[in-house]
């Protein structure tokens, strides 16, 4: 149970709705796609400002994917490195 | 892996960018240009090297939001969980005086035009709004942030966003736990939020501009403007 109320994508209106479409019709690895068919649990931690979720997640998130300068493993690397210097799971 | 790099066989390149990675995140304001001539040696260009470094200061938002909201994971995954130490100490700062004062990477968010755009529209977002948060609180926990980072810039640019009352320092309070101990962060420091007087938008709010602001002051301290 997270801390701040978390809309989901059932209970979502309109407007998250909509914001939560956007997201899911982002291009990306099957792997990022979570079983439990709702939006990425970081994504519904935003879910309380949904104009900030495609700030975060179609910009900033999408731009640092473009160019083929580094590779998906080592991008994963840096991702994983800096979670485990974090001590966070995510 | 990431937890003995050294015994990891990793290719040149890679252990170069677990180390950029690893400065970013843990001691950005101890990032020197030899940092980046190490890694222009293992053989990285100008735009790996840069997008590494935008990569991981960016990770460092998302893993502060998704331990300040505690958000639950997505995925089973086969290995094991890794401990959290909550008593953890975070690497120590120097003092002011011994701040950064010169950017070490010849390197510019410019020069990653489509991302230097989408930072400046979530920086005007976050940082620029009256509501939940007014602009004071902002800048208030921004500063907290940059100082905990030791990034003079932004903390000389906030001069008059320094704590001036109760309410403040328990913003500033929590922005310093989140940025240099975000391991031990937990549901009272929330409530402690809700005790001055935060709603569950405000406190959105809060975590977001603090975690922005841990990206946005480790560029500051790591590339050239």
């Amino acid at each position: 149970m997270a801390w701040i109320p978390i809309i989901g994508r059932r209970d979502a209106d309109a407007t998250l709705a909509a914001v939560y479409d956007k997201m899911a019709a982002r291009p990306m690895p099957a792997a990022y796609r979570p079983a439990h068919g709702d939006a990425p649990g970081i994504i519904r931690a935003h879910s309380l400002d949904p104009v900030l979720i495609p700030l975060v997640f179609a910009g900033m998130s999408a731009s640092l994917v473009q160019g083929d300068a580094m590779t998906w493993a080592q991008r994963e690397l840096v991702n994983a490195a800096t979670s485990r210097l974090n001590q966070c799971l995510y | 892996m990431v937890d003995s790099p050294t015994k990891a066989r990793l290719a040149p390149a890679d252990a170069a960018m677990l180390g950029l990675a690893t400065s970013v995140t843990q001691d950005p304001w101890a990032v020197e240009r030899a940092d980046y001539e190490r890694a222009r040696a293992a053989g990285l260009g100008d735009g790996t090297i840069l997008q590494a470094v935008v990569l991981s200061a960016y990770f460092n938002y998302l893993n502060r939001v998704a331990d300040a909201v505690d958000i639950e994971l997505d995925y089973e995954s086969a290995l094991p969980r890794p401990d959290r130490d909550a008593l953890r100490e975070p690497v120590p700062r120097p003092s002011r005086a011994r701040w950064p004062t010169a950017a070490p990477f010849p390197l510019r968010l410019a020069d990653r035009p489509v991302t230097a755009e989408a930072f400046e529209r979530w920086r005007a977002h976050v940082l620029e709004r009256e509501s939940p948060l007014s602009r004071r609180d902002r800048a208030v926990l921004a500063r907290a942030v940059a100082w905990s980072l030791c990034d003079g810039w932004t903390v000389d640019a906030l001069g008059d966003a320094a704590p001036r009352s109760p309410r403040e320092e328990g913003l500033a309070g929590y922005a310093e736990v989140l940025t240099a101990t975000p391991w031990r962060l937990n549901e009272e420091h929330l409530q402690g939020l809700r005790g001055l007087g935060l709603d569950d938008r405000g406190l959105l709010d809060v975590i977001s501009v603090a975690s922005f602001q841990n990206t946005a002051s480790r560029l500051r301290l790591v590339l050239a403007e």
